[in-house]
């Protein structure tokens, strides 16, 4: 069997599996092997559960071979976001603070000491339901804080494309797994842009859902009422595909929706002639979102969207048109105060989940505490990495008293004032199409110091999740590689009104086929 | 990223120590400095939501478009004993451990 | 003037009674009590990364009904909160309760103290979980039991209407009976599923402003509710009159030494940073539902015990007794659809059954059945046998399933040389025959026989034969046969 199977869509490659021609085990030792020989450089995965990966698969053989139906990922190798927990196996948000205590005293922390849940989160269920082989949990930002996979406890995951720079985050391992071919499907989670930012980043599609259409239970929470699973693939079918076997009401997840899932994958090869496709001209505007305090010089990231961004998402723009869309001008006039709204609301939540992390039922524990009130603060204040201790920080300013009316109730009203943005901007249109990112991925380290600049850099998907509407990222064409830069992938982001996914993936396979960008895959060095 | 101007902070370092100890947070001293300023500069920024008019615009708790379905009082199977402690750093007496207190209610 | 010179005493209680559910508020773990620590315990209820709660619909079906027989508001929309603490039996580090819109506000409750109504106004009811148990002293740690953790839980907040101990103890007696016989809460204050705190504070005479409030916690004794409020009352009294202030703080009661001791000083109180609970969509109630809850409430004790004094003829205190229980008062009732004398059934039950019933929560232990109580009052009623043999009747059939009126034939019990049973036979053929009574009166001796054959007939032959006719001398020969 030729490696490059891996390389196929999941509908394929569960084609392939399903009418016998090609073992699940087969896949799943090649997989494992291009892990092996591939992810030392990139970092996407924090454990690879090898062991239970081939028997997984060889359950999915002798199941075929018993004659019995197989499931819609029939054999699919796909990674876990490490937020997710997985029954029995290591499970550690990215954090030191989820790590049983080392016997030998290391100080490397080590993911396989990683908290293991009594439990599988449903969305790891449905998978397995379907037959697909989880080969190992993928890296991130520490409790999904981040846009960069740098707030990893762990070690950073690198770009494909360019190994000195980011992938984008919260969910970068996962998109770098499936960039990078070491898995054909990968779940994340998105808040703020933790999908389609590392989407973006890494030239693959990313789906975060319409809140509540996909369950939460089992997903290591940030911000209850922002985080979403969705699914990375390397085209839109399959992340379709994916979409479809993990949505739906989940009776653990009393958020969840209970309409019926729609036929995704169905819907890509549907013709979008005449879609109304609504593009906020502001966010081309310099300085968008980039208003800070008075007198205060804003840095290079906030000043707006980077020219050859800005280029590469026109041009798929006017692919739209040229597919018979209609392209019209649209407002969202209250997006722009999206960052604000999105720090304050999301620290809050975030500070109160966070406090289940304490040293006493999982985790780690921190040693000679005397006192309970010093086991609780030692134990926190060296087991959360410094973005996550900063965000608690601030959540818990916001809900205090004497400031929640300031903060969070206002924020709380303003996110009001930006649902109605697009519920507004939907009468009129179906679609509206966007960039995801400001900039290509940027070098490592260049931001790890400056937490402002990395928040505003969300600025054009977090409209998104505090609208709890759905929204994806899809390959445009990637920037010309100029003074020594590679050429680095850029995303378009499609947003619909609420559980529209299907409408969405429709218009993102329809681009999709006439994409520069189609078909394209880094070149990844092997050990 | 150059320091926010004097006078113009709009958290004290008192504050955030406070706020870090309401958090169960045990942060060395340096790391309290870093964040006062990191707050203090994203606070900042974050009160540009003050130029909102939010008059009579009601908040949003809640995103989901349905009301929930309640769950039927049947029991389910609780998790094994040892199966409830696995994971935990500490335990005595088949209950998690943690250094003795004296209960204030 | 009160009791307290120029001052009065404003007292408020606050309640948490558990639901009685099976299963928790948020999971499907069961709830329970006494079993081995964390036997009953999921992802969710350990508050394990990842997990999220779920509502149970028995929960708030009891937290309705709750509400509506105490005359609440009920809120059609209400919405859960957090309540963010770091304490060891809160494995997440905060309580899912309600903050600002609880699920009822505005009730009342009818309370009677030493002749006095008074009207006790509720301020709000509102759903939350109860907390694990924390041991303590094992070596130098404590332990954590999470069994209880996630129980539901409605916590009842009185307006500070009350002004004294006994008036205090008094509305708890009557809230948890109405919990009981609604079958919302089982009244067990030793299990701690009905718990309460009191807010005491002292104001001068005439002052519509609140005083400075202390928190007595977890005063679970009537006996001692009344006493720790007072003597609360009477130390702020004391620290007033001699010029010092009330503290705000939180104290215990030591029933041994009659103080109340400090818990924790709460001048500054802590900051819970309630924010509405994301994970739990708001609570929508439909007419019809808090309709079907409404209609199927069932008669509140004390309207049971005013109806019970009014149409049966009982006395308050009978009332009191047979009326205090659930489980006894329906048994009460079920006794007195087989036999209606009200008063003599009872009288009965009070003097007989109730010494040997037990009550534990919600249920009583009855060692008869209705049915076998009101066979006895009919056998005596019929003169089978007397009101004294009953005692020894109802002796012999507790906790047996015979039939009594199969005891007293087994036993031969009947009118064994019982004098007054015989009486009471003789009285009613002599009453049936009186053109033999007369006869006998004018002479006609032989007919002796005859009510001696009435009485054998009467009494299966069961009656003693010279005690008959003893009896039936005495009265046939004293006139009148009446």
């Amino acid at each position: 069997m030729d490696a490059t199977v891996l390389d196929r869509s999941i509908p394929e490659l569960a084609g392939l599996v399903t009418r016998g021609e090609v073992s699940a085990e087969e896949v799943t030792k090649a997989c494992l092997d291009r892990i092996t020989r591939r992810d030392g450089a990139l970092g996407a995965f924090l454990t690879v559960q090898a062991e239970e990966a081939l028997q997984a698969a060889r359950a999915v053989d002798q199941k075929r071979a018993r004659g019995e139906a197989l499931g819609p990922l029939a054999g699919v190798p796909i990674g876990i976001k490490d937020a997710l927990c997985t029954r029995d196996a290591p499970t550690t948000a990215g954090s030191r603070i989820l790590l049983r205590p080392s016997s030998t005293g290391e100080a490397t922390p080590d993911p396989r000491r990683g908290f293991r849940p009594p439990y599988d989160a449903t969305v790891v269920a449905r998978l397995r339901e379907a037959d697909a082989v989880l080969v190992g949990k993928t890296n991130m930002d520490e409790f999904a804080m981040g846009s960069s996979n740098e707030n990893s406890a762990f070690f950073p995951a690198k770009n494909p494309w360019d190994p000195s720079r980011i992938p984008g985050g919260s969910s970068g391992g996962s998109a770098v797994a499936v960039a990078a071919g070491l898995a054909l499907g990968a779940l994340g989670s998105d808040t703020g842009g933790s999908i389609r930012q590392p989407a973006a980043l890494t030239g693959t599609v990313g789906i975060k859902p319409t809140y509540g259409r996909v369950s939460r239970y089992g997903l290591i929470a940030f911000a209850s009422s922002l985080d979403q699973v969705g699914p990375f693939a390397a085209d839109v079918r399959s992340a379709a595909r994916l979409l479809g076997v993990i949505a739906g009401r989940d009776p653990h997840d009393q958020t969840s929706l209970g309409a019926p899932v729609a036929a995704y994958e169905e819907a890509c090869g549907r013709d979008v002639r005449g879609m109304r496709i609504g593009v906020p001209e502001e966010y081309f505007a310099k300085g968008f979102g980039a208003k800070g305090a008075e007198g205060d010089p804003m840095p290079q990231a906030s000043t707006g969207i980077q020219p050859a961004v800005e280029k590469s998402v026109r041009e798929a723009l006017a692919g739209l048109a040229s597919l018979g869309c209609e392209l019209r001008p649209v407002r969202l006039p209250h997006t722009r105060y999206a960052v604000a709204t999105y720090y304050v609301l999301a620290t809050a939540e975030a500070s109160s989940n966070l406090s289940r992390y304490d040293g006493v039922r999982f985790g780690a524990r921190a040693e000679g505490a005397e006192s309970l009130g010093a086991l609780y603060a030692k134990t926190r204040g060296e087991g959360f990495g410094r973005e996550v201790a900063r965000r608690i920080v601030l959540g818990t300013y916001v809900l205090s008293s004497g400031y929640y009316d300031a903060y969070y109730l206002r924020a709380q009203r303003v996110r009001t004032l930006i649902r109605r943005d697009f519920e507004e901007a939907f009468r009129e249109v179906d679609v509206i199409a966007a960039p995801v990112s400001p900039t290509v991925a940027f070098p490592l380290g260049e931001r790890v110091d400056d937490p402002l600049a990395m928040y505003l850099a969300d600025i054009y998907t977090l409209p998104a999740s505090l609208a709890g509407v759905p929204a994806l990222s899809v390959p445009c064409a990637p920037t010309p590689a100029e003074n020594g830069v590679p050429s680095l992938p850029v995303g378009l982001q499609l947003v619909g009104p609420p559980l529209e996914e299907a409408r969405l993936c429709a218009l993102a396979a329809a681009w999709e086929g006439i994409s520069p960008a189609r078909g394209l895959r880094p070149k990844v060095s092997e050990a | 990223m150059p320091p926010a101007p004097e006078g113009s902070a709009p958290i004290a370092e008192d504050e955030v120590r406070s706020l870090a100890r309401l958090a169960n947070l045990d942060l060395p001293d340096a790391e309290i400095r870093r964040l006062t300023g990191d707050l203090g500069r994203i606070l900042a920024y974050v009160r540009q939501l003050e130029e909102l008019d939010v008059t009579g615009i009601e908040p949003t708790a809640y995103v989901a478009i349905e009301r929930a379905e309640l769950r039927a009082d049947e029991p389910h199977e609780s998790l094994p004993h040892e199966i409830a402690l696995r994971e935990a750093p500490r335990t005595s007496m088949d209950g998690f451990a943690v250094p003795g207190f004296v209960e204030e209610d | 003037m009160t009791a307290y010179g120029a001052y009065e005493p404003v007292i408020g209680l606050e309640v948490h009674a558990q639901l009685l559910t099976r299963t928790k508020a948020f999971c499907g773990c069961a709830t329970s009590f006494g079993d081995p620590p964390n036997t009953h315990t999921c992802p969710v209820c350990l508050g394990l990364p990842g997990a999220l709660p779920v509502l149970n619909a028995e929960a708030v079906a009891l937290a309705v009904r709750a509400a509506l027989a105490l005359g609440c508001s009920l809120q059609m929309r209400s919405v859960f909160a957090r309540k963010n603490y770091f304490y060891p039996d809160l494995p997440k580090g905060y309580q899912i309760s309600q903050y600002d819109l609880p699920l009822a506000l505005s009730g009342v409750l009818d309370v009677e103290v030493e002749g006095t109504p008074r009207r006790v106004g509720i301020r709000r009811i509102h759903m939350e979980e109860d907390a694990g148990k924390n041991l303590h002293g094992i070596g130098d740690e404590s332990v954590v039991d999470l069994n209880r953790a996630g129980t539901p839980l409605i916590e009842i907040v009185s307006e500070p209407d009350l002004r004294s101990g006994a008036e205090a103890a008094e509305y708890l007696r009557r809230l948890r009976e109405v919990l009981m016989f609604t079958g919302v809460n089982d009244g067990n204050l030793e299990q701690g599923s009905f718990r309460c705190d009191a807010n005491v504070s002292i104001r001068k005479l005439g002052e519509t402003r609140l005083g400075t409030r202390v928190e007595l916690k977890n005063i679970n004794s009537f006996k001692f509710v009344a006493d720790a409020i007072d003597v609360e009352i009477r130390r702020q009294v004391n620290l007033v009159e001699r010029g010092d202030r009330v503290r705000q703080q939180t104290r215990g009661y030591s029933a041994e030494k009659r103080e109340s001791y400090l818990l924790r000083d709460k001048e500054s109180e802590s900051d819970y940073r309630y924010f509405p609970e994301p994970d739990l969509p708001p609570l929508v109630l439909e007419e019809a539902y808090v309709e079907s809850i409404r209609s199927a409430l069932p008669e509140l004790p004390v309207a049971k015990r005013a109806r019970w004094a009014l149409e049966l003829g009982l006395t308050t205190y009978a009332t009191g007794v047979l009326g205090g229980h659930p489980a006894i008062a329906r048994f009460f009732d079920e006794a007195r659809a087989l036999y209606p004398d009200a008063v003599k059934l009872a009288n009965f039950v009070q003097s007989e059954v109730l010494r040997d019933v037990t009550t534990t929560g919600l249920t009583a232990s009855f060692p008869v059945t209705p049915a076998q109580v009101a066979e006895i009052l009919r056998l005596v009623d019929a003169g089978t046998i007397s009101g004294k043999q009953a005692k020894e009747l109802y002796a012999a059939v507790a906790g047996t399933d015979h039939a009594p009126a199969d005891v007293v034939r087994e036993r031969g019990m009947a009118v064994l040389g019982d004098a007054s049973a015989i009486e009471t036979i003789a009285r009613s053929v002599m009453e049936a025959n009186p053109k033999q009574v007369a006869s006998y009166r004018a002479g006609k001796t032989a007919l002796l026989g005859f009510f001696v054959g009435q009485i054998m007939k009467q009494t299966k032959g069961s009656a003693d034969p010279a005690m008959v006719n003893a009896v039936l001398v005495r009265l046939l020969g004293e006139g009148s046969g009446a």
